[in-house]
């Protein structure tokens, strides 16, 4: 067979990202001005939002013999990722000085991890899926490790390292079986020949749940969800931060490639996985929220009642329910990036601003803070007129569209649950008298400026929902003709 | 029209924002002004509105988020109308019985014109989505009034409130996603809800139903679903109360009314369970009401049995109980509002809300006596009040859907005449407490408040005609659903 040259353009923000990790790795070793990689990141990730958007195009299109795939929904999802890590490295910027992490290694992790998600996001084989997971998830636990001196570093790296593992394990595992029922890693190809041979193969189903499981770990959703408030209590607020926020939006691409794009013939099966999952997620990360005394701890759990939720639009299977998953996603990762963002914020050389105490009376230290972080809980709350409320509704609407009314009841539900302990963080705020001794406080300028855009956001977005829906909707309208 | 109703009090609110915290004068004045601004444009509403036509006027229809089906349309009817004036004026007395907020001026105020934004949003929204946003719009302002310038309890009193209704709103919520799959065209818009709701079998209607029923029986507040009630409205600061048992739990019946109309055969179906929870609601709301020592707690479970007129009158289906359940949320709106008004301003004043620390006012304060008195005669419902105006529908509604039954509405009248003449004889007579003494008797402005709602009572108790016409012709509409 004689090599034919793929097409590079449709990778070309992968490759730029490549070389600019490369590169952001050489600097550091050559020259001593510490802000050099921090800028160099920022202009990388620029660099990267920007050849998103021009080497897109609006039909799927493969390269690199089928391993890669072009996609609206991959390119939309790219370029929140790029934008969301640009935001996670301002937030942490002083973060990081203070603590004597700002360093071109830092950022090269950075660099490389992203390129992981966006390889994660972008394909269409077993293969590139899980070079992309493994890309990503190496970076992540040398990024949590990344405070040497920390003991609970230390250990919530070790503690995600060997979970992640097992669950790749679990991941390979299932996709082996899946390989040999249906004699293929690709996607498309996976799918066409489960849908030739029925759902009726017990092969098949034992396939399906390791992958399934493997990605219950990956996306950290109960009952695979233990290593979640381990990993965001241990690691480094700011590694916490980006954690927390670009990553739910490749594993959000995750499961659409596995699942619809390469399992879809066994919907019937994953649908009850998921709901399942999801139910869950919702009871367990809710509830233990509520007894957390440490915020990091807490916003944790809800990750986990929120991932849950965001399977909800996923197992619904229609259109409408991607979509609505999409736009969950999407916020979620902006309500993410402000309440971590704060928490950096909040920190000082020497103080990590992560019980629920030290938020006492931030209303009166610093109103317009208390306002965003406010508002921002309230929307992870679900409260109307704020973007949480409508990421909620459209999943729901997908969810009673399909007819999982049980479901829908049980989600509102456990949200309802949720909304004491966000509520409560706002009544810490607003309501608690500070403490004595608190200093002023004081960040950088840039970071300020960046978090009140973000809490404007969740406010304005939830005014006007209606252009990211779009967004949402056309890109998977474009992406599953 | 509408629009600019919804837009004063928020426009207000941001104008207060801008304003130095420091002037706490200041914006006193401005909040009343924009609240006084308010009133006298939902009044000047009246001009444009025809009482002769039933169906809704004033439609006033964007696109919002069409991919969601909701619209952000406006119009109100012979049965919102009447509810919009309520809100309007009782947020402006609430302002100006806000004499006593000293502390953090600029926000509290800021809030207040914030719940009235989202309380005329939800009497005015023709589209469910947008109903429900204002429905939940409420909880922020109302969370952070009652938990920053509250009673003792206030923080387990707030969270209480805004847990309880969220708990109930959620059901809501389901029932209407899943009304707005059944409905053509996939839209909210409370028109196109309804044609989707006829078109479903009677058993998924009666579900909807029990569903929404559940949403608007907690802010009621129906019998079982009453809980958070005493505990929000005793510690609420005495404005936040006024408002609360006023216009908030008119939204309740509100809803419930228009839930009436979009599920019929549902309503008729249950008929029979909501005239059962009236009852429970009527007489076990009195009980408890005379039982209390604590007058604001007395004033709340008084408010449970009066809604539960409300929720008689809107079981009857038919157009004299229908008038009668809007009359009684007018009715009750004022004299509740009158009520809280006098019982902060007794509290301000003395410190106690215990009904057996009082004794013989009268001699000391002898305006706020008349005022207190009349109040309760008007919550008893005393001809020449608008309470009696109500009830006497709701009854003449109730006996032609059940006969003899109603009897237990005038047991619950006996009921509230009976706390109505104890607590009048704990205020006001008895051995006078040495501890009251030298107390100031209202001011003007407080006079001016009391005097308005007390006007506003009697005035609608003499001479009810107008605004029986105007319910009458809306309702009208809604009795012919059933046959009646």
């Amino acid at each position: 067979m004689p090599f034919q040259m793929p097409d590079f353009i449709p990778a070309l923000p992968e490759i730029f990202l490549l070389a600019m990790a490369c590169v952001v790795l050489l600097v550091e070793a050559g020259f001593k001005p510490k802000t050099l990689s921090y800028n160099l990141t920022l202009f990388t990730l620029l660099g990267v939002a920007v050849l998103v958007v021009l080497s897109g195009s609006s039909d799927p299109y493969y390269t690199f013999n089928g391993l890669f795939i072009d996609d609206v929904m991959g390119d939309v999802l790219k370029l929140m990722t790029s934008l969301a890590a640009i935001v996670a490295v301002i937030y942490s910027r002083r973060y990081l000085a203070d603590r004597n992490l700002l360093n071109g290694e830092y950022f090269a992790l950075l660099l490389f991890a992203v390129l992981g998600m966006m390889v994660l996001i972008s394909a269409s084989h077993f293969l590139t899926l899980y070079l992309g997971v493994e890309l990503l998830a190496l970076s992540l636990y040398a990024l949590v490790a990344f405070q040497r001196d920390s003991l609970r570093a230390s250990e919530a790296a070790m503690k995600y390292f060997i979970l992640g593992a097992l669950a790749s394990g679990l991941l390979l595992y299932g996709m082996s079986l899946l390989y040999g029922v249906t004699g293929s890693l690709h996607l498309d190809a996976i799918a066409h020949a489960l849908h030739q041979q029925g759902g009726d193969n017990v092969v098949m189903v034992f396939g399906l749940v390791f992958v399934v499981a493997g990605l219950g770990f990956k996306l950290g959703v109960a009952p695979f969800h233990m290593w979640v408030p381990d990993i965001y209590h241990g690691a480094p607020t700011a590694v916490t931060l980006f954690l927390g926020s670009a990553p739910k939006l490749a594993a959000f691409a995750f499961v659409m490639r596995l699942l619809v794009d390469g399992l879809s013939p066994l919907h019937g099966d994953w649908q009850q996985m998921l709901a399942v999952m999801a139910v869950l997620s919702m009871a367990i990360g809710n509830l233990a929220a509520i007894m957390q005394t440490n915020i990091k701890r807490m916003l944790a759990y809800s990750t986990i009642a929120h991932m849950g939720f965001l399977l909800l639009g996923i197992l619904s299977g229609s259109l409408a329910g991607f979509s609505a998953g999409m736009f969950y996603v999407l916020t979620y990762v902006l309500m993410s990036l402000g309440a971590f963002g704060m928490i950096t914020y909040l920190s000082r050389e020497g103080f990590e601003a992560e019980q629920l105490d030290d938020y006492k009376g931030l209303n009166s230290r610093h109103p317009w803070l208390a306002a965003i972080m406010g508002m921002i809980m309230l929307s992870m709350a679900g409260l109307p007129p704020l973007v949480g409320f409508y990421a909620k509704f459209t999943v729901l609407q997908a969810l009673v569209g399909s007819g999982w009314i049980g479901l829908a009841v049980v989600a509102v539900l456990f949200s309802l649950i949720g909304a004491y302990y966000y509520l409560r963080i706002v009544k810490i705020m607003y309501f608690d008298t500070p403490p004595a001794d608190a200093p002023p406080i004081q960040g950088p300028t840039d970071a300020r400026v960046l978090l009140s855009f973000n809490g404007l956001a969740v406010l304005l977005l939830g005014l006007l929902p209606q252009p990211l829906l779009a967004v949402c909707a056309a890109s998977l309208q474009l992406s599953y003709p | 029209m509408l629009k600019i109703l919804l837009l004063l009090p928020l426009l207000g609110a941001l104008f207060i924002s801008a304003l130095p915290g420091r002037r706490a004068r200041l914006i006193r004045q401005a909040a009343l002004v924009i609240s006084g601004a308010t009133l006298a444009w939902s009044i000047w509403l009246a001009s444009a509105f025809d009482p002769s036509h039933a169906d809704v006027q004033l439609v006033e229809s964007h696109s919002w988020n069409p991919r969601l089906g909701s619209a952000f349309s406006l119009a109100v009817d012979g049965i919102s109308l009447p509810l919009v004036w309520l809100a309007t004026l009782l947020a402006f007395i609430a302002i100006l019985a806000s004499g006593g907020i000293r502390e953090r001026v600029k926000g509290y105020y800021l809030l207040l014109l914030l719940l009235e934004c989202a309380m005329l949003g939800v009497f005015t929204a023709r589209d469910w989505s947008l109903f429900y946003v204002f429905w939940e719009l409420t909880l922020l302002p109302l969370f952070f009034l009652i938990d920053r310038w509250g009673g003792l309890g206030r923080q387990k009193a707030a969270l209480n409130f805004v847990l309880y209704t969220m708990g109930g709103s959620v059901f809501m919520l389901i029932a209407l996603l899943m009304l707005y799959d059944a409905s053509p065209g996939h839209s909210f818009d409370m028109d196109a809800i309804r044609r989707g709701a006829l078109a479903l079998p009677e058993t998924a209607q009666v579900t909807l139903f029990l569903a929404l029923l559940i949403g608007f029986g907690v802010k009621m507040p129906i019998f079982p679903l009453h809980g958070w009630l005493p505990l929000t409205h005793v510690e609420a600061p005495s404005p936040v109360s006024i408002l609360l048992s006023g216009i908030l739990l008119k939204m309740g019946s509100y809803g419930l009314i228009r839930a009436t109309w979009t599920l019929p055969a549902a309503a008729e179906a249950l008929q029979g369970v909501l005239m059962t929870l009236a009852m429970v609601s009527l007489v076990y709301g009195g009980v408890l009401a005379w039982q209390q020592r604590d007058l604001k707690a007395m004033i709340a479970y008084s408010s449970v049995s009066h809604m539960g007129v409300v929720l008689l009158g809107v079981a009857t289906l038919n157009s004299a109980g229908l008038i009668g359940a809007v009359m009684q949320m007018v009715a009750h709106g004022l004299v509740a509002g009158t009520l809280f008004l006098l019982a902060g301003l007794l509290y301000e004043r003395t410190h106690t809300r215990d009904l057996a620390d009082y004794g013989s006012l009268v001699a000391v304060m002898p305006r706020f006596a008349f005022f207190t008195i009349l109040a309760f005669i008007c919550a008893a419902g005393m001809p020449g009040s608008a309470g009696f105006v109500a009830e006497m529908h709701a009854l003449v509604g109730g006996f032609e859907r059940w006969g003899g039954w109603v009897v237990l509405l005038s047991l619950s009248v006996l009921i509230s005449m009976a706390y109505a003449i104890r607590t009048v004889g704990r205020l006001f007579t008895g051995p006078a407490s040495p501890r009251m003494q030298g107390l100031p008797d209202l001011s003007r402005s407080e006079m001016t408040a009391a005097l308005m709602l007390s006007f506003g009572s009697v005035a609608l108790g003499i001479h009810p005609g107008p605004m029986l016409d105007l319910i009458a012709t809306s309702v009208g509409r809604y009795a012919l659903l059933f046959g009646a």
